[in-house]
């Protein structure tokens, strides 16, 4: 049973007197626990793609389910809801509220959603033992590294136990030594906390941590990559880069 | 609520002096709107007291026809008595006097609706009726004895400590026949009826009161207190008409509480004024409440998308921005009464002088209280509506955006339609709509804002064109970085607009203060020049006879001298009601001497009507007379003389502002014939060219000072008076224009600090390249001018609208025909005002951005 299924996805774009097939009819799914990236040049669809699957937007023709739920004609209310209580997300720029602490902002999706946090006291605890900063969770975001941030990020996309964690460009801020750490983080919340990760990505480096790799062009999917799980990364790597000098020649 | 806690709270905090400093707006117009209030409530309940605590329980008074200065025979008190349903008739003779040996001699009892008699205005009465109408508090020695010729006397107690008098003392007054001896019996406090002139009052036997001042058997009013105490309206209207009845046309039956309506109207029309001025306050209040939301929510624009990334609905962050609202609506209007409370008091001192009346302490009524905090909440919530609104319509996808791009949508492209029609209307309504009434005026208060939020609208669509045009003068001035700088205002455009538009509330609201403040001063300085003519203003507490005008005449030195008489005549207006006017009588060709007539409009012959003035029974009337009842030369007045109702033929139309302009000018022939007033009030004295004044001033005070009892004041020092007065009066809107350019000023700070935020990148790559940090701040100061220009010459243009607006509405309330004025260098000075503001704001954001370090900014996100 998948958690998130894409079904003959199109997304058109109005530039002016001209419309643009940002997305061209996309068919994917998901499975509960999975690790998916999704790669491709500049312009290739996947944000937009992101946008559709996180119900940040509604795709022009075709359906997305997500945990059973249609996400294509919702109300913007509906979607709200739909996105609070199915979809963690995680920023390129982490995106923490610089008057909260660590503790709070992991907290924030709850305390929106009018529950009380002291019942997530277990989680809570729990997600700052899995992303290390059991220590700092007084701190505030302009006391924390960038690496540590992210990692606050993440622990708050994780809080309300999502059905997808859709993650953009996690790493595209951090250096490479903090980056690895942040996908390291990002694979053990699937095996360890069973969750569905997709993160959008252009590096490599960060893709090779994913089960699966979804290849975008021209906004099609032109190849899902799926190496053995038992691949080491190295060989994962080779294989994605050579996907990718396929793709651009 | 613990999303409030978190969110709003924390934000809140973490800009606390952004948040405080928004709320100025508010503050102020609550404070203001409060004070004034409250302020004048306690002065309208201070004057009202006054005249019943005077007027006692005394329902209805008798008083001589013709004019208030003539008695009548004590003999009236039969006809009185043959009136059924009267209970006490109480009759009283008014004499003004002065304390021998007075030494208050250079001093004028002066308010900004007149001067007061000062002196000692002593009541002669008869002791047994007066204690059955009035209630004195007895606070040292007794009441006057039943003996009805006794030397006797009980002050009010405040004079007699001025004066250092105590029980027992024999004091020596002034009257017609020379200094006489009366003895202090008692002293009573200064409230009730001892609140009379002021305080400068004494009670003295009716007979005693006849015989020193020369009045024989002579009363001047006779007050009625009815069987019934407390008489419906109808029971006391036939009363008095049942007492008009039987006195017959040569007595006036009135009801006592009328004379207060003069100062009341006086008061109203003060008021007006200084509620518009609150009004805008809390509509400037609103727009900068506007502008710091708009500002916050631009700002945290991408926040509010990660919370609706993260499930926050739009019904939430609306919410949120609303709480926010909320918070700073009940914290501007908590400070604004708190404020208010202090500012009563000032105002309350300023109508104290303004009125030159006492005014009791100032309680604020929980009525006006909720009314402020109310309005002072309910604007805030209004203010805030739109941008709460924008917050919930912010994209989730805002969040996953590089910052720096805020949207800039249809309010750019299209706003400029709607803000010129918004001006166009409000304009057109403006004008359409002069304000006769106060409904309308005030409905044309509100218009004001559609104007601000019109010229604001129009910023987006011209930057480009303001920018454009400005550019060289800030290259000229900035070298290359004036360039940048310059080229950087069109980049975040809703920003600059905020920024800009609340300069141009600031500069405008100067602008409006100033040509406000100018046409008032401005004419009301030409009318004191001629009003107060010649040199020398001699004026006495006591009567003078019109031979010492003579004498001081012969005097060493003195060019002319010209009498003055003002004395209350009732007058039958054109809709047949009574009105009491003010009569100016002057010798007139002796007048013209000394000093001119200020005629209004060129549809007078000056020496034509000044001869008809001399030589007929003739008028002048006031410029407001005119106005307000439509009337013109060659139209008649009906004044009531001696011998009743008369009508004078109006022979010119002069700026008089005496008395709220309810003046009529006449001849010295015309007082004495049709109103049998033969002293005078007032000396005008011209000095010789080349005479020194002082020396003239010393000699008249040697001379006549002490034998007439004489004030001689140089009119240089009573129009230093009357100028101090009014600067008090209007410094009220100086200040108020000024913390509104204080607050526009945050703006600047505001916008600047952002725009060098999101651009740290962008700075630290200029730097890299060669950039120095003194062309980086520059660059900001630049942008910052170019800002204040545009804000100020904005605000010069509304400004100017408004100034109108504001003296057209009240003009036409006040009554007041006044030139508009507005002196360039207000203009000018605004101007200066604004760049100074903005390059002053600009120097923290600048300075931010000189310390950019390169490598951290170029790695920064």
């Amino acid at each position: 049973m998948p958690v998130l299924e894409a079904k003959e996805i199109r997304k058109q774009y109005k530039l002016g007197k001209h419309t643009v097939d940002a997305l061209a009819g996309v068919n994917f799914q998901v499975e509960k626990g999975e690790f998916v990236a999704i790669m491709g040049p500049s312009g290739s669809g996947k944000s937009t793609l992101l946008h559709l699957l996180g119900g940040l937007d509604s795709p022009s023709q075709g359906n997305i389910f997500l945990a059973d739920q249609s996400l294509a004609k919702l109300s913007e209310r509906k979607a709200t809801l739909a996105r609070r209580h199915n979809v963690g997300f995680v920023f390129q720029f982490f995106n923490l509220l610089p008057t909260l602490n660590a503790e709070e902002n992991i907290l924030l999706p709850v305390i929106i959603d009018g529950k009380n946090p002291k019942k997530y006291k277990d989680r809570l605890n729990s997600l700052l033992d899995l992303i290390g900063l059991q220590d700092r969770r007084h701190h505030k975001p302009d006391q924390l590294s960038g690496g540590e941030q992210q990692r606050v990020a993440i622990a708050r996309s994780l809080i309300t136990e999502p059905a997808i964690l859709l993650a953009d460009e996690p790493t595209g801020n951090l250096d490479s030594k903090t980056g690895t750490a942040i996908m390291e983080l990002l694979r053990r919340s699937c095996q360890e906390l069973q969750q569905t990760v997709i993160v959008v990505t252009h590096d490599p480096k960060a893709a090779a941590y994913a089960d699966r790799v979804i290849f975008l062009r021209d906004g099609l999917i032109v190849q899902d990559y799926k190496p053995a799980s038992d691949m080491p990364l190295t060989d994962r790597l080779r294989g994605i880069m050579g996907t990718m000098e396929k793709l651009e020649s | 609520m613990r999303l409030t806690r978190l969110l709003t709270f924390r934000s809140i905090r973490s800009r606390s002096f952004r948040f405080l400093l928004s709320a100025f707006g508010i503050i102020l117009g609550v404070a203001g709107l409060l004070a004034i209030r409250s302020t004048n409530q306690a002065a309208l309940g201070s004057i009202s007291k006054l005249f019943e605590s005077t007027s006692g329980r005394a329902k209805l008074t008798v008083a001589s026809a013709a004019t208030d200065e003539t008695g009548f025979s004590i003999r009236a008190l039969k006809d009185v008595s043959k009136v059924d349903g009267i209970q006490v008739a109480s009759p009283f003779v008014k004499a003004q006097s002065d304390l021998a040996d007075d030494t208050k001699s250079d001093t004028l009892d002066i308010g900004l609706f007149g001067t007061n008699s000062g002196g000692l205005l002593l009541h002669g009465i008869l002791p047994a009726q007066e204690q059955l109408i009035r209630d004195y508090k007895l606070v040292a020695g007794r009441f006057l004895s039943d003996d009805p010729e006794v030397r006797e006397v009980v002050l009010v107690e405040s004079f007699a400590e001025d004066e250092k008098v105590v029980v027992g003392d024999l004091i020596e007054i002034i009257t017609p026949n020379g200094v006489k001896e009366l003895k202090v019996v008692g002293l009573v406090s200064r409230d009730g009826p001892g609140q009379t002139n002021n305080g400068n009052f004494g009670i003295i036997p009716l007979e005693t009161a006849q015989q020193m001042f020369n009045r024989g058997s002579d009363i001047d009013q006779i007050d009625i207190v009815p069987v019934n105490q407390n008489p419906t309206t109808k029971e006391l209207a036939a009363l008095r008409d049942a007492l008009q009845a039987e006195m017959g046309r040569d007595y006036s039956v009135t009801y006592p509480s009328g004379q207060g309506q003069r100062m009341t109207q006086m008061l109203q029309n003060y008021q007006i004024g200084l509620n518009f001025m609150s009004g805008i306050a809390l509509f400037v209040g609103a727009f900068l409440i506007y502008n710091a939301f708009a500002m916050t929510v631009v700002e945290r624009t991408r926040e509010f998308g990660m919370l609706r990334t993260i499930g926050m609905t739009r019904g939430q962050v609306t919410g949120q921005v609303f709480i926010e609202a909320a918070m700073l609506g009940v914290l501007g209007a908590g400070l604004g009464v708190g404020l208010g409370i202090v500012l009563a008091r000032g105002l309350t001192r300023l109508m104290e002088i303004i009125l030159n009346q006492q005014i009791g302490t100032v309680a604020i009524s929980p009525a006006d209280m909720t009314l402020s905090i109310g309005l002072g909440v309910g604007v805030t919530f209004l203010a805030a509506g739109i941008p709460a609104w924008q917050a919930g319509r912010i994209s989730p996808m805002e969040a996953l955006r590089v910052r720096g791009k805020s949207k800039e949508g249809w309010v750019i492209r299209f706003g400029w339609i709607g803000g010129l029609l918004m001006l166009a209307g409000s304009i057109y309504l403006l004008i359409l709509n002069p304000f006769s009434y106060d409904v309308q005026f005030r409905l044309g208060s509100m218009t004001v804002f559609g104007l601000f939020t019109g010229a604001t609208l129009l910023i987006p669509a011209t930057v480009g064109v303001w920018e454009f045009i400005a550019r060289p003068v800030m290259k000229l001035i900035y070298g290359a970085s004036g360039n940048l700088g310059s080229r950087n205002i069109q980049r975040s455009r809703v920003r600059t607009t905020l920024t800009v538009a609340a300069l141009m509330v600031g500069v405008a609201m100067v602008i409006m203060v100033r040509g406000m403040t100018e046409s008032f001063a401005g004419d009301l300085r030409t009318w004191i020049n001629a009003y107060l003519g010649g040199d020398i203003y001699v004026t006495s507490s006591v009567k003078l006879r019109s031979d010492i005008g003579d004498r001081i005449e012969s005097t060493e030195g003195v060019a002319a001298v010209t009498p003055i008489r003002y004395f209350n005549v009732d007058w039958r207006t054109p809709a047949g009601e009574t009105e009491k006017l003010n009569f100016m009588a002057m010798d007139v060709r002796a007048y013209t001497t000394v000093t001119n007539f200020v005629f209004s409009g060129d549809q007078t012959d000056p020496d034509t009507a000044v001869n008809r003035l001399a030589d007929e029974p003739t008028v002048f009337i006031s410029s407001v007379l005119a106005e307000k009842y439509n009337l013109k030369v060659g139209d008649t007045v009906n004044l009531k003389s001696r011998s009743g109702y008369r009508e004078f033929e109006i022979v010119g139309v002069v700026v008089d502002f005496y008395n709220q302009g309810l003046v009529v000018q006449g001849g010295w022939e015309t007082m004495r014939r049709y109103f049998g007033i033969d002293d005078a009030s007032t000396f005008y004295v011209k000095v010789e060219p080349g005479v020194s004044v002082d020396r003239v001033q010393n000699f008249i005070e040697s001379e006549y000072g002490k034998r007439y009892h004489l004030t001689i004041i140089a009119n240089d020092s009573i129009r230093g008076q009357v100028t101090d007065l009014m600067d008090q009066a209007f410094s009220m809107f100086d200040v108020m224009a000024l913390i509104s350019i204080v607050v526009g000023s945050l703006g600047v700070v505001n916008t600047l600090t952002m725009s060098v935020i999101e651009r740290t990148r962008e700075i630290g790559m200029l730097r890299a390249i060669g950039t120095t940090r003194g062309q980086v701040v520059k660059m900001v100061l630049a942008e910052a001018a170019l800002m204040g220009v545009i804000g100020g010459l904005l605000g010069i243009a509304t400004g100017i609208v408004l100034a109108r607006i504001l003296f057209i509405g009240m003009t036409t309330m006040s009554g007041y025909q006044l030139t508009f004025t507005l002196p360039p260098q207000a203009i000018w000075l605004s101007l200066v005002i604004a760049l100074i503001v903005s390059q002053v704001a600009a120097i923290p954001p600048a300075l931010r951005a000189a310390r950019v370090r390169i490598l951290e900014a170029v790695q920064y996100e």
